[in-house]
């Protein structure tokens, strides 16, 4: 009795979601808002836009044109003069103007010291400083093209994976994350809360029911909800181009995230009996977990307090055996069975705070 | 240890429940006995519903002792379940469901499948005279249809014990004589009926016995007619004006057969007892000699029974309660 109460739970569960569905919607365009978000952001926030005005045409010009558009940081759009290049800066039409200025290619080429104008629009100083940083690489690349015996050394890459991971690309990954961890939380708990709120929990309590099936039927209806969502942003991801390496480890760390996050979920729905608690909490819980355990690289990468508060939590494990069911690679030190074992161990206990917050909230009734 | 006898649907001894230092319910006793409707009355904060949590085994009592059908409702809480049924004071429905779908999920919930399934919920709409509204979602409907599809729902499972928790709150006077039939015809199946209720005019017409609850003890329990009998065998009942209060009660209260006398703004409430219908014909022109030669001027007078709610009041003060 007490599974089939579980399922009939869980099926009533799917019901009132599919009537009203605010957890389902919310849990899907809030992963997608934030990869529509980052996408701009890599795309428009990139490439410094850059005015280039060029006085000649000779080789060594182009050449120095070329070598800036290599030092990957500028969007180069060339105008006729340093009056239109100005006018660009003051309607923030460009952070710079970069002029290349008459005689360049004569001096350059007999050795003579060439002035490069630089008009610099400093009041953004991160925009700035890609500029001042990327103005020597455009010379560096100059000289490595053009006159590459003054340069006497170069470098040679040994790449240590077969592929490139793209920020875009890894930063998907991470979306699958970000869309488990609030959906879990937003489906469990506001599955549970919604049962105080109606009034409808007490029916529960007094069916001849275990109390172990509540949750368990709670469990399993969020468990449902987040393999639709998970799979709808999959289905994004694949639109983005990602392919799956490891298909197991995908399915295995997507059941096994949300599984600790639903349960999350449930604990709190049961502890604040309010769909318009559990909401808010979600997201105060979710976004920050997100950010500081690996969603734009490894965590290492970052600062060392940040990384060892992530490590506490199973969000940059999951995120990791993410990137590495796509990308081939494991962006963390931690050894994989000792990965499996910390999600593992969440999940239990996860489990248990779940169990204990229904206990607590019914006894209190 | 007191020998419980399956005899009553509910049997509370000593039963005690404290909140911290806060005493809750202390000391409780009473049964109600199978096939009775029993009423539950008190102020605000009383204790009726941890009294009922207790009875229906949602709550641990500190001390004493509840039974159900003979069983303890804590460990032999499956069995309980089954016998009982419950009309929350909210309705608690799933809102967005349909109506039919509330019942399913409750006769799912009992173990009910299949065809027995679906007998059973279309008699609960028949009986809540719902079948023309099945397939519309609860919160379409009026208070009066949720209440009475909430009654549906507690007795999908053929309870023995009936709980109803001011089953007509805002409800209108058609649907509140429907589901006082629905408490009547329980009673003629053979189910005991446990009512809380703010109505008296209720309790009065629908239980056979009322316990009243207050500050967490029962102060009386009786039948209707009984607990008014305490209050006086007749009431007579004055509006007057140009004479004091205080005066009219201080010499009121002296006259043989007099039992009680309250007064409020220009209303006077004489309680008689002990005496018969003769007699109150000779004191009723004595009493009202009495305020006439204090100067008073009656406006209007009434001889009648007493009511439960001056029963109600005098036992529990007037004093409002939150």
């Amino acid at each position: 009795m007490g599974m089939r109460a579980a399922f009939h739970i869980m099926m009533n569960d799917l019901r009132l979601n599919l009537v009203s569905p605010f957890a389902t919607i919310l849990s899907l365009i809030v992963p997608v808002n934030f990869l529509f978000l980052f996408v701009l952001f890599a795309v428009g926030g990139a490439k410094v836009p850059v005015s280039v005005v060029m006085a000649g045409n000779g080789y060594n010009d182009l050449a120095f044109l070329h070598a800036l558009g290599t030092a990957l940081t500028f969007h180069i759009q060339r105008v006729p003069s340093a009056a239109i290049g100005q006018q660009l800066i003051q309607h923030h039409g460009s952070v710079a103007t970069i002029q290349i200025p008459s005689g360049f290619s004569g001096k350059v080429a007999h050795q003579q010291t060439a002035y490069i104008p630089l008009t610099l629009n400093n009041l953004n100083a991160d925009f700035a400083n890609d500029v001042r940083r990327a103005i020597p690489l455009g010379i560096l690349n100059f000289y490595h093209s053009v006159f590459p015996s003054v340069i006497p050394f170069s470098w040679k890459e040994v790449d240590a994976y077969a592929h490139n991971v793209t920020f875009l690309g890894y930063l998907s990954v991470s979306i699958q994350t970000v869309a488990l961890l609030i959906g879990g939380l937003l489906f469990g708990g506001r599955g549970s809360a919604r049962e105080w709120e109606l009034g409808t929990m007490k029916e529960l309590m007094l069916a001849p029911i275990r109390p172990w099936s509540v949750v368990l039927g709670k469990l399993c209806a969020g468990m449902v909800n987040g393999i639709a969502s998970a799979a709808l942003v999959w289905v994004v991801l694949l639109l983005l181009g990602l392919r799956l390496l490891a298909w197991g480890q995908f399915v295995g760390v997507t059941l096994v995230t949300m599984l600790v996050f639903i349960s999350l979920g449930v604990a709190i729905g049961s502890v604040a009996k309010s769909q318009f608690v559990v909401t808010p909490f979600a997201f105060a819980l979710g976004l920050p977990l997100f950010f500081i355990s690996g969603a734009f690289g490894p965590i290492s990468w970052s600062t060392p307090a940040v990384a060892v508060i992530a490590r506490v939590f199973p969000v940059v494990y999951a995120n990791a055996a993410f990137q590495h069911a796509v990308h081939g690679y494991w962006p963390i030190d931690t050894a994989p069975v000792w990965l499996w074992t910390i999600l593992l161990a969440w999940a239990v206990l996860a489990l248990c705070v779940s169990w204990l917050a229904y206990r607590r909230a019914t006894a209190q009734h | 240890m007191t020998t419980l006898k399956m005899d009553y649907a509910v049997e509370v001894q000593h039963l005690c429940k404290d909140f911290g230092s806060f005493h809750a319910v202390s000391d409780l006793n009473f049964r109600i006995a199978r096939g009775e409707i029993f009423g539950l009355l008190g102020p605000n904060g009383s204790g009726k519903t941890t009294t009922l949590n207790m009875i229906s085994g949602l709550s641990d009592p500190t001390s004493g002792m509840v039974r159900v059908f003979g069983m303890n409702p804590r460990k032999q809480a499956m069995s309980v379940r089954r016998m009982l049924g419950v009309v929350p004071q909210e309705t608690a429905l799933y809102e967005e469901l349909t109506a039919q779908r509330n019942l399913a999920f409750h006769a799912e919930l009992f173990g009910y499948r299949g065809r027995q399934k679906s007998e059973r919920v279309e008699a609960m709409l028949a009986l809540a005279q719902l079948q023309d509204r099945a397939k519309s979602r609860v919160k379409t409907f009026s208070g009066g249809m949720k209440r009475r599809l909430s009654i549906g729902r507690a007795l999908l499972h053929d309870p023995w014990l009936v709980y109803l928790d001011e089953p007509t709150l805002g409800v209108d006077v058609q649907s509140r004589n429907v589901i006082w039939d629905y408490i009547l015809r329980m009673k003629q199946e053979g189910k005991s009926v446990l009512l809380t209720t703010n109505y008296l005019e209720e309790a009065n017409a629908l239980c056979d016995r009322i316990g009243i609850l207050d500050k967490g003890q029962l102060i009386a329990e009786d039948t209707p007619t009984a607990l008014k009998a305490r209050f006086g065998s007749s009431v007579l009942a004055l509006e007057v004006s140009c004479v004091s209060s205080d005066d009219v009660r201080n010499r009121l209260q002296r006259i043989t057969g007099v039992q009680s006398v309250e007064t409020s703004d220009n209303r006077i409430i004489i309680s008689l007892s002990g005496i018969s219908d003769g007699a109150a014909g000779a004191l009723v022109p004595r009493l009202l000699g009495e305020v006439t030669g204090l100067g008073g001027l009656i406006r209007n007078m009434a001889l009648r029974e007493p009511s439960l709610d001056e029963v109600f009041l005098s036992l529990t003060g007037k004093g409002v309660r939150d």
